[in-house]
């Protein structure tokens, strides 16, 4: 058997009013950064239900971002306090399962800060990379894969 | 339609073009820099990290796209001004640029085969300049290349707004300037992260994170200017990272503390609780210290300056050039105007005296009315009509891959379409008959971000009958093509939207009719001036008051005001209250009740009911002390003004002290005859007590003293958080407040507030379809327990407990689709349906793979 590169997939919920205006700087910018970041681009960071952060890992992904506006930018003034709690929620629920809370990934980037959000998905990507595949997506009684 | 020429790009300047555009008139918009953003706005120098930046310039080319009514022109200049108002000859000269950025796709071909130099801009495609544009115009796609030659121009305009840039400023050597360990301010705000800007970056030279800063403002010192903002912006990231590590050794060093308006002073208390030490300060001595800095004494790891801003010198030719006269190096405007001594020529923004943020704003906005008399009337497109197909259950998925985004990639989707195409934004067309063509009900595009063409296209789908919320846009462009994705990548974001597209769900985006009268609440200088433009723009302008208050002398900070005598300023407010009173109609008396919301407030005053489909809040005040003077400052709970004290002193001959300044204004050219010391108020306003009955029915917020806050509870965060919602008139939800019932301030500044507010509410007078567009929040009736905790969540008043149903509903009008409301229900009755789970989950399956 052949030893097979572990390629993460790491699902982004970024904000359309910063977050995904960073990505598109990155894009504009053509700053490289690992192909395994997946963004989805949501209204807000607290459109994002704690639920999609879990059903995410529980789908296969190795990791997930929510990208928000800086505390007090918030285009809706308070979403991005809002998306803090929450997030603060769902790693304490994690931790208590027993896995890895750093698997959700909080960041703020505003709509300035292409290098920055290319900065933090390649140094996210690289930290997820040493920690190894989810096993997330094995946990049957979610309704997640079958462990073969 | 009335033709305005605008020049400079400030943020007044953006916004004003914008509001001239959208209220149906033309603009020929004047940049000096070589692409909007090049000269940068004052908030661009001081806060870089601010999205209000982003917002007033891309807010404009939205609007430009959008309306036609704007034409923007690159490294212009002002060559000269004739004629009369209403018929002014202007001469400027321009440059085009290489690449159209109007135009531009950001295909890139230009980049590969003419050697393009790509500068990559925030919001924007980015700027494109080509060495030799003759031997490249056949390259682009977009026909954006055109060969940049300067010409001059002459236009003919009914009103000249003039509104130059402020320089930017480098840190002054006695400050600190080339010492190592001093920080501009604005590289400091980008370190921002989190909750402040982070350690792991905030580094000094040598490596080692700092364990104490200093900020200095150098308002007040060396005829440098200060905003109110600036101070603001500085204790704002104080206290940031003093909440952040405690251990922190903070300190803020000012000449006077010049924070006005209410909640902002109190920040002064705050940052004093907290721990940061505020030095008042009357010289500064800078220099370095074994590895650190000492500021009047104090040893720094980091000293952080906030350079002041100064005239520059360009702006005596630019007067020179206009026919306009400066005074102390800004422009000179009539009485409460911004119109200078030549009729028809306007100055907004920094040129006219020292403003923060939210002034320019209101500026760039009563501009608009201030204008008017000399417009010709404005001409309002007519938007077409579209019908839109419904069928949630037979989804035929068309997906457009636009060659531009998607070449290097091997796209292997399942659906019922998979269209290829060159440049899908640049034939529209084609789509469109793609679409009718082959019945296609869901529409994905694999193109570019929405914030650059991907807008557009979905333009396009929705001229092909296909509804928007049936639409999805996959950004392979920026998210994948340019940041060297894979297939793989690729092929995932797509099928997660086809996916999505295939759960879409018909979304109707509702519209509110409005009633189109307005009504002004209370009888302040601020009433009188927003109804003197309103009475002839809409169909009945409402005054409820049981009296008019006098004006208040001597509130005036500039230098004309002063010079106006009581008796001309009298004569001033008669012809005003004269020419409203002939037209509005008053209701003498208190309001009773006021119910309803944005588009449908029904009022009750003195026996009667009356219906309006806005309300302005402009009750003004009460003045104590000898009557004659409005202060403000806040010290002990009361409010007053020490620098307008001590100019009224001034002007009275009384000898007077001032201790915290919270002036913005000219007083730093010519300090008035007052010392600095503890000072004592000779007179201060305040709010009148209908007040509070006005905000317990409408259920608004007030300050400690009893002053409103501006918008609706609990929007007054934006006085504190950040100024970006004065850009849309819906979050306001059809209140807004103007003059003393706001805070005490100038005629100057009354005027201003009355001109947003009046033209903020014409923006209104329209049928409102609801801000959120597909992403409005709905409630399933079946499952609401009417809990209310949506109602807390929503920020912009858009939910509320229906009395009759006892279940949550949705105020179309107000709704800006944050999803706020969807997250916190527990019951999953109210519902975003473009981001219901049901999507969602699908869409998950697939971008994992």
């Amino acid at each position: 058997m052949t030893e097979k590169k572990f390629d993460p997939v790491i699902v982004g919920f970024f904000c359309n009013w910063c977050t995904s205006a960073a990505a598109d700087l990155a894009g504009t910018s053509r700053l490289h950064y690992p192909a395994s970041i997946r963004p989805i681009r949501v209204m807000c960071s607290s459109t994002v239900d704690p639920v999609y952060l879990v059903r995410a890992l529980q789908e296969g992904a190795d990791a997930t971002i929510l990208g928000g506006c800086h505390p007090g930018d918030c285009h809706y003034i308070t979403g991005n306090y809002k998306a803090r709690r929450r997030v603060a929620i769902v790693k304490t629920v994690l931790k208590s399962l027993g896995f890895d809370e750093s698997r959700v990934l909080l960041e703020w980037i505003s709509g300035s800060e292409g290098p920055k959000f290319a900065r933090v998905m390649n140094e996210y990507t690289e930290y997820i990379k040493n920690l190894g595949p989810s096993d997330f997506k094995y946990l049957d009684s979610l309704g997640g894969e079958k462990l073969d | 339609m009335g033709k305005v020429l605008i020049y400079g790009t400030t943020v007044a300047s953006y916004r004003a073009a914008v509001n001239f555009a959208r209220s149906g008139h033309k603009v020929i918009f004047l940049n000096r820099g070589a692409f909007l953003g090049n000269k940068p706005t004052q908030m661009q120098i001081q806060h870089p990290r601010d999205i209000v930046n982003g917002y007033v310039k891309n807010m404009l080319v939205a609007v430009a796209n959008m309306t036609g009514n704007v034409e923007i022109y690159h490294n212009s200049e002002l060559l000269g001004i004739d004629g009369k108002p209403g018929n002014f000859k202007v001469k400027f000269k321009h440059k085009l640029q290489s690449v159209n950025d109007l135009k531009c796709i950001g295909c890139d071909l230009c980049v590969e085969k003419c050697d393009a130099e790509f500068k990559p801009i925030p919001g924007s495609i980015g700027i494109y300049t080509i060495p030799d544009p003759e031997s490249c115009v056949d390259v682009c796609p977009a026909k954006a290349i055109q060969i940049p030659k300067e010409e001059e121009k002459d236009e003919t305009v009914d009103a000249v707004v003039l509104s130059p840039e402020y320089q930017s400023q480098e840190i002054d050597e006695k400050y600190g300037g080339s010492l190592k360990n001093v920080m501009h301010f604005g590289k400091f705000a980008l370190l921002f992260s989190g909750k402040g800007v982070d350690k792991r970056f905030l580094k000094r030279e040598d490596g080692t994170t700092p364990k104490s800063i200093g900020f200095f403002n150098p308002a007040g010192f060396d005829g440098y200017l200060g905003t109110y903002e600036e101070q603001f912006l500085i204790f704002r990231e104080a206290m940031f990272m003093k909440e952040m590590d405690e251990s922190l050794d903070i300190h803020i060093f000012l000449k006077e503390v010049r924070l006005y308006g209410h909640n902002q002073m109190a920040m002064y208390d705050k940052a004093e609780k907290k721990g940061i030490k505020i030095h008042l300060i009357d010289d500064i001595s800078v220099k370095e210290e074994g590895d650190g800095i000492d500021v009047n004494g104090v040893h720094l790891d980091l000293f952080v300056v906030l350079p002041g801003l100064k005239i520059p010198e360009d702006w005596q030719k630019i007067a020179e050039l206009a026919g306009i006269e400066l005074s102390n190096g800004f422009a000179k405007t009539k009485p409460f105007t911004f119109e200078t001594a030549r009729d028809g020529v306007f100055a907004i923004g920094e040129f006219v005296k020292p403003l923060g943020s939210a002034e320019a704003l209101y500026q760039g906005t009563a501009i608009v009315p201030q204008t008017s008399k000399y417009l010709k009337p404005p001409e309002m497109p007519q938007r077409p009509d579209m019908k839109f197909k419904q069928d949630d259950f037979n989804p035929k998925v068309g997906v457009f891959i636009c060659e531009c985004a998607a070449k290097e990639f091997d796209i292997d989707v399942d659906a019922d379409y998979v269209i290829k195409k060159d440049y899908l934004c640049l034939h529209p067309e084609e789509i469109v008959k793609e679409i009718k063509e082959k019945g296609i009900n869901r529409v994905v595009f694999g193109a570019c971000s929405p914030s650059l063409r991907g807008a557009m296209l979905e333009m396009t789908a929705n001229k092909a009958g296909v509804h928007s919320s049936y639409v999805e846009n996959v950004q392979l462009r920026e998210y994948a093509s340019r940041v060297g994705a894979d297939s793989r990548k690729a092929n995932a974001m797509l099928r997660a939207a086809i996916a999505k597209a295939r759960k879409d769900v018909f979304v109707e985006v509702p519209t509110v009719k409005t009633i189109k009268n307005i009504a002004i609440i209370g009888g302040d200088l601020a009433a009188l001036i927003a109804a003197d433009y309103l009475v002839d723009k809409v169909p009945l302008v409402y005054i409820v008051t049981p009296e008019f208050d006098e004006p208040i002398l001597a509130t005036g900070v500039k230098e004309n005001t002063l010079n106006m005598g009581d008796d001309e300023l009298k004569e001033w407010y008669n012809t005003i209250k004269d020419r409203v009173l002939k037209r509005a109609k008053w209701i003498k008396g208190d309001v009773e009740s006021i119910e309803g919301s944005l588009g449908n407030f029904k009022i009750r005053a003195s026996g009667g009911e009356i219906e309006a489909g806005v309300i302005i809040i402009a009750t003004g005040g009460d003045v104590i002390g000898d009557g004659t003077h409005i202060v403000s400052r806040i010290n002990g709970g009361t409010t007053m003004h020490a620098a307008l004290s001590a100019l009224y002193a001034k002007r009275k001959g009384i000898e007077a002290t001032y201790d915290l300044m919270k002036s913005y204004s000219l007083l730093d050219l010519d300090p008035p005859n007052a010392k600095k010391g503890v000072g004592e108020p000779l007179a201060y306003v305040k709010p009148k007590d209908i007040n509070r009955k006005i905000a317990e029915m409408l259920g608004m917020e007030l300050d400690k003293d009893g002053f409103f806050f501006f918008a609706n509870e609990p929007l007054h965060r934006v006085e504190s958080a950040g100024i970006q919602f004065m850009l849309f008139e819906e979050p306001f939800g059809g209140i807004f407040v103007a003059g003393l019932a706001h805070r005490p301030m100038s005629i100057e500044e009354e005027v201003e507030e009355a001109g947003f507010a009046a033209q903020s509410s014409l923006f209104l007078m329209r049928d409102i379809t609801s801000p959120a567009g597909k992403l409005i929040s709905v409630t399933n009736p079946r499952k609401c327990a009417g809990c209310g905790i949506c109602v807390d969540a929503c920020f912009s008043g858009a939910r509320y407990i229906d009395e009759e149903d006892h279940i949550a509903k949705v105020r179309p009008a107000q709704c800006v689709g944050c999803g706020a409301c969807a997250n916190v229900c527990p019951s999953g009755a109210a519902i975003i349906k473009a981001y219901s789970p049901t999507g969602v989950f699908e869409m998950l399956k697939e971008v994992v793979k």
